[in-house]
């Protein structure tokens, strides 16, 4: 059996450590402390890490670590991109400016995204339907990554876990046609 | 991030009081455990926001590690480096969870640079 590593990454607030809660099968390892920043309206935020493991169904493991959203704690992003097969990308669309918010991730975990998987889920869609999902392809096309962006409610487990399906399929695509 | 005035005149008198009684500290800072500055003394080039932050992300998977092994609540990290050290001690007011950080020479006396930041946190928490 093998493991594999996967990062949650995304704005404060976007659902890292709810969609690693709801999908791990083991109690998930969380890091929050009391926010004190005023303009994020939360009590809590992420200051190490997540973790939780999940188990696919030909027996591989996957090894889910959430990153802190803000990018003061970018260090922890490059820490934690160390040795990852692929990247979540979490954004909340009711934000102020939710592209703006993905580019800061496309650079963030640049390296990653080149050498590995990427998929982009935006949340809160529902609510706020703009930017929508076509101009969230533009801007990902504009800093030269093609990956899969689609609607995602972290707390629905079969939402997540077509996230991790779309990450894992992009990985099977590149094995078999490796770019060189 | 809106701290009171006497949180930051308290954080300020724990890192005085870290400089001055201390040889060899580089930087000492005090941020919160969501890793922003409240108050900060450098001698070196140190970047303030940026030790904040990896401040509170050490103090949390010292926090976590800690809870995992069941060995109770992290009071300090302590980091020994080539040239020197750091050390992050724990202040946990009712109001705000905070991290004294100090980056010292290789030549400070680790059992002095541990007894005098950890009264200076206490102090920090009592105030």
């Amino acid at each position: 059996m093998s493991d594999h590593k996967i990062i949650f990454t995304g704005t404060t607030g976007a659902g890292k450590t709810t969609a690693i809660g709801t999908i791990s099968e083991v109690p998930p390892v969380s890091t929050d402390v009391r926010n004190t920043d005023a303009s994020v309206a939360k009590a809590t935020t992420t200051a190490g890490l997540d973790y939780g493991e999940l188990t696919l169904d030909n027996g591989e493991t996957l090894r889910l670590y959430g990153t802190p959203g803000q990018q003061r704690f970018d260090f922890m992003w490059k820490i934690l991109s160390r040795g990852a097969l692929g990247v979540v990308i979490l954004i909340d669309n009711s934000r102020d400016a939710p592209l703006d918010d993905l580019s800061i991730y496309l650079k963030g975990f640049r390296q990653l995204i080149r050498e590995a998987a990427c998929v982009v889920g935006v949340g809160r869609m529902e609510h706020h339907p703009h930017p929508d999902l076509e101009q969230f392809a533009a801007r990902l096309e504009a800093h030269g990554v093609l990956c899969p962006v689609l609607p995602v409610d972290v707390r629905d487990r079969t939402q997540v876990n077509q996230l991790l399906d779309m990450l894992l399929l992009q990985l099977e695509i590149k094995a078999e046609s490796p770019v060189s | 991030m809106n701290l009171n005035p006497q949180l930051q005149r308290a954080a300020q008198t724990a890192v005085d009081r870290v400089m001055s009684e201390v040889h060899h500290v580089k930087a000492c800072l005090v941020a919160t455990e969501d890793g922003f500055e409240v108050a900060a003394c450098i001698r070196n080039d140190a970047d303030i926001a940026r030790l904040s932050a990896m401040a509170g992300s050490m103090s949390a998977l010292a926090g976590i590690a800690s809870e995992e092994s069941r060995i109770g609540a992290a009071h300090n990290v302590v980091i020994q480096a080539g040239e020197g050290h750091i050390l992050m001690v724990q202040a946990r007011r009712a109001d705000v969870s905070l991290v004294l950080s100090i980056v010292t020479g290789g030549e400070a006396l680790m059992g002095q640079l541990l007894y005098v930041s950890k009264q200076a946190a206490r102090g920090l928490e009592q105030s």
